[in-house]
């Protein structure tokens, strides 16, 4: 069933370039990144209790990182994601070491310094990053030597599957003892040292990944559109994924994705009738935390059990039992 | 040396600045756990009404903006309040997350009535001008916002030390329960706190507005340096906010002139330090 | 690090755990004194005393929540003093706590399988599903089986009654294969009907060592082979179950005070 499913959203991915204008495929590639990077922030949030209002720093840097590469070494798509990875990592170690041990609100402030930081620093190394104006010049990347992702399709079909494969990843790694151990650590994190958890070294794992497949969505995005601005290292982007996840459902990894098609879809709308659409986002967010605490996987969550006790019902009054 | 002498008053009075703005989120956080993340647009929002009013051409509008900037700020601190209140047996995060969602809408409000330029609302007319100091030229208001800063962060001192009030304060900071057990009013302190603490932050909106800029972006730049402020001194701590702001001030002026390169790494320099070496802050209490 | 399912405790003289001279102040007030302990393997000692002893401050010292102003406490051999709580948990030292402290908001069989899946040294495995750990399973399934909590298995711990929190608490201790057990107040708030299941459950392991703090003195005199009596920070008695009881000191600092009719 679960593979059904995958399979499923897949061919329609895959279908997506021959259903829709060029300018559609664009949002779904969109999609498809930031829903990469929310599924990543959702691993640090839902699954490691850890809130980060800053996850743009791994999305940015690992642009940067892509960006840079082809410019000044190699064209080569795959160098340039492990690149980002790479200087995610490079990131990730030093910070996580520094917060994790902190959690809660002082780990969502420190975040989001780290973040800013880095925000100001791309704008400030201009020779490097090109200041405000961004990072441009990036050219085509290459899949092999000689064959260059020009068209729209192609780079598409480049984020179809390593969106697909990275997804995978995440979803391994929150379903394996690991994933299950953060949640452990969430739920109560003195039992899990009683009974001989290293907590914070749990946590930094959670950091490093969550930072390294950030970072490779951050790539991705430089892959598809060529440029890399301070935007992408910014709080609005950070903000912006934060509601993704808060959207979906911390504890669920699949509601990130949903999530980013529905706010990507309604920024576009806003943005072009509006020319704003921070006004929406705030809306969405306050709507969420009032009305749907536990986001959409929340909703999906609870149908499901309503569903299960009428089920139960049933078979217990044809039993001829009473409630 | 004179530049070194400015440069380090520059410094004096963002710390200071920074203080009236921090001191209301870092109480805020000890007394409710509420994380006020549309705490930098209050203080935007206290900006915008100093540009109002002096937009009149009395000469003296922003001293009229004052006392309207304290109502405006305890009016939205109140309506906080109230839109926070269903939420607090809820995850810390709901309720941080929650403001911030009010802080994007009103970034857009803001934008409709005062678009997207910076304003710098002039000071009032009697102290808008410069005086000599050590053979250089310096502009008074500068050295005003230090006195009145001065002045600030004193009576929240007093206040918070020596008062009734303050001790209530200083009692729910470190025992909560213990003081909804003794029977204090807590809905109506904790509703106080979050009107006191956004009057704060509009103030300090008013009197930096002739200084920083009014803009849209002043917001999240102010939250951000109030919280790593609030970071520095540990949550809670009025002490360690004002030793962050003054730090703060100090790293943002003195070391832009000494080393502009890393200017954007040494706020974060200070900071990982503090942490490194005291994780909970200058002044935090290491429990969570 | 030795996992402990296989030492030879039983067969030493060896005190399992030793403290020598552990003190704890805080500020200014002292809340354990110098204590020295010594625990043999295969005793179950209960440590018992008037609140505010120091009784649950000394656990903490033991294991690792706090840390001790003086003094050392050895563990099989090893000086534990310096490290953190999970350190010596992986050494095999267990505890339950005074407040029933489980995972809440996941299942009964999720709370045991993460202590399971420590033990067989597999919880650091990032990308193998949890669901596909065979042995993994088949162990919690022992335990809950063993703890009467199979039927119960699949419902969020926070849903549970008291009792069954409490042996939710003993499985995840077992859980760990612990060479010491250590018990805070375990039987506080149980009914008499949950107290035997409860001490069915504690005693189908009669060879585990544990130290028990209690103050339910039919069930100490039922089940301890040795007591400390802890006042104000120090050991004021150490002895078997009669000779405490019988002891003068004990009766004015703990049964005196605790209003159990001994005549002054």
């Amino acid at each position: 069933m679960r593979w059904v499913v995958r399979l499923a959203v897949l061919a329609l991915l895959m279908a997506i370039p021959f259903i829709v204008n060029e300018y559609r495929v664009g949002l779904v590639a969109q999609i498809l990144i930031f829903g990469l990077a929310a599924a990543s922030l959702n691993v640090l949030v839902g699954v490691a209790g850890l809130p980060s209002l800053g996850h743009a720093a791994f999305f940015g840097v690992g642009g940067y990182a892509a960006g840079l590469t082809a410019i000044h070494l190699t064209q080569s798509v795959w160098v340039c994601l492990i690149m980002a990875a790479l200087v995610g990592a490079v990131l990730a170690v030093p910070a996580g070491l520094l917060s994790v041990r902190l959690g809660g609100i002082t780990f969502l402030m420190l975040s989001l310094a780290i973040a800013e930081i880095l925000y100001s620093a791309s704008e400030t190394w201009r020779d490097v990053t090109g200041g405000s104006d961004g990072l441009s010049g990036i050219p085509s990347l290459e899949l092999f030597p000689g064959f260059a992702l020009d068209l729209v399709v192609e780079r598409y079909y480049f984020v179809v599957v390593i969106f697909a494969v990275l997804y995978m990843v995440l979803r391994r790694f929150v379903d394996s003892p690991t994933g299950w151990s953060l949640r452990g650590v969430t739920s109560n994190s003195e039992r899990m040292a009683s009974m001989g958890y290293d907590v914070n070294r749990y946590r930094f794992v959670a950091y490093v990944v969550a930072g390294v497949v950030g970072a490779v969505a951050g790539g991705l995005n430089v892959e598809y559109s060529r440029f890399a601005s301070p935007e992408d290292l910014g709080f609005a982007l950070s903000s912006l994924l934060l509601v993704i996840v808060i959207l979906g459902g911390r504890k669920r990894l699949e509601g990130a994705i949903i999530a980013a098609a529905i706010i990507v879809y309604i920024r576009q709308e806003l943005s072009s009738q509006f020319n704003t659409w921070e006004f929406g986002l705030g809306l969405i967010l306050v709507l969420v935390i009032y009305f749907l605490p536990g986001g959409l996987s929340g909703v999906r969550d609870q149908v499901v059990k309503a569903l299960a006790r009428r089920r139960a019902l049933r078979v217990k009054t044809t039993e001829g039992g009473t409630p | 040396m004179s530049d070194y002498l400015f440069t380090f008053v520059n410094g004096l009075a963002r710390g200071l600045l920074l203080f009236t703005m921090a001191a209301g989120l870092s109480l805020l956080f000890g007394v409710m756990r509420v994380l006020n993340l549309a705490h930098g647009a209050i203080v935007l929002a206290g900006g915008y009404v100093a540009v109002t009013l002096t937009a009149r051409a009395t000469g003296m509008g922003l001293i009229e903006a004052l006392p309207i900037a304290l109502v405006v700020g305890a009016l939205i601190g109140t309506a906080l309040y109230f839109a926070v209140k269903p939420l607090l047996h809820r995850d810390h995060l709901d309720q941080g997350l929650l403001t911030l969602g009010f802080a994007f809408i009103f970034a857009d409000i803001a934008e409709l009535f005062w678009g997207t330029q910076v304003y710098s609302p002039p000071p009032p007319d009697f102290l808008n001008r410069s005086i000599e100091l050590l053979g250089g030229s310096y502009p008074l208001y500068r050295l005003v916002v230090v006195g009145v800063g001065i002045v600030i962060a004193v009576a929240i001192f007093v206040v918070f030390e020596r008062t009734r009030l303050g001790a209530i304060l200083r009692a729910a900071v470190s025992d909560r329960e213990m003081v909804a057990a003794v029977g204090f009013r807590v809905p109506l302190i904790m509703g106080g706190v979050f009107a006191g603490a956004s009057a704060l932050a509009a103030l300090g909106g008013v009197i930096g507005a002739p200084i920083v800029g009014v803009r849209l972006g002043l917001d999240t730049e102010t939250l951000i340096l109030a919280l790593v402020v609030i970071v520095i001194g540990g949550l809670g701590s009025l002490k360690g906010a004002l030793i962050g702001a003054l730090l703060v001030g100090q790293v943002q002026t003195l070391g832009i002139l000494l080393l502009p390169q890393a200017s954007a790494f040494l706020l974060f320099g200070v900071m990982a330090i503090v942490l490194i070496f005291k994780p909970a802050g200058l002044f935090g209490e290491t429990v969570k | 690090m030795t996992d402990s399912a296989t030492s030879n405790d039983a067969l030493t003289d060896e005190p399992l755990l030793r403290l020598t001279g552990v003190s704890k102040v805080f500020g200014t007030v002292a809340a354990v004194k110098n204590v020295n302990l010594d625990v043999r393997p295969g005793e179950h000692r209960a440590l018992i005393g008037p609140n505010g002893a120091g009784k649950s401050t000394l656990f903490k010292l033991v294991t690792g929540q706090l840390p001790p102003t003086d003094g050392s406490i050895v563990f099989g051999g090893d000086d534990v003093s310096g490290w953190p709580a999970f350190r010596r948990a992986r050494v095999g030292m267990a505890m339950t706590f005074q407040h029933s402290n489980l995972f809440d908001d996941l299942t009964v069989r999720e709370n045991v399988t993460l202590a399971v899946q420590r033990q067989r040294g597999r919880a650091g495995r990032v990308l193998t599903p949890l669901r596909r750990e065979r042995e993994v399973h088949e162990r919690v399934a022992v335990l809950l089986e063993e703890s009467k909590l199979s039927v119960h298995a699949d419902r969020p711990a926070g849903a549970l009654a008291h009792g069954q929190r409490r042996r939710v608490e003993i499985a995840l201790a077992y859980a760990t294969e612990p060479r010491l057990l250590l018990l805070d107040e375990p039987a506080a708030g149980m009914s008499p009907g949950e107290i035997e299941d409860f001490l069915d459950l504690l005693l189908s392991r009669p060879n585990l060592t544990f130290v028990m703090i209690e103050h339910n003195i039919d069930l100490v005199m039922r089940i301890a082979s040795s007591i400390s009596v802890l006042d104000a920070g120090e050991i004021i008695a150490e002895g078997p179950p009669a000779s405490i009881v019988a002891s003068e000191a004990v009766q004015v600092a703990y049964l005196g005070s605790a209003g159990k009719g001994t005549a002054q």
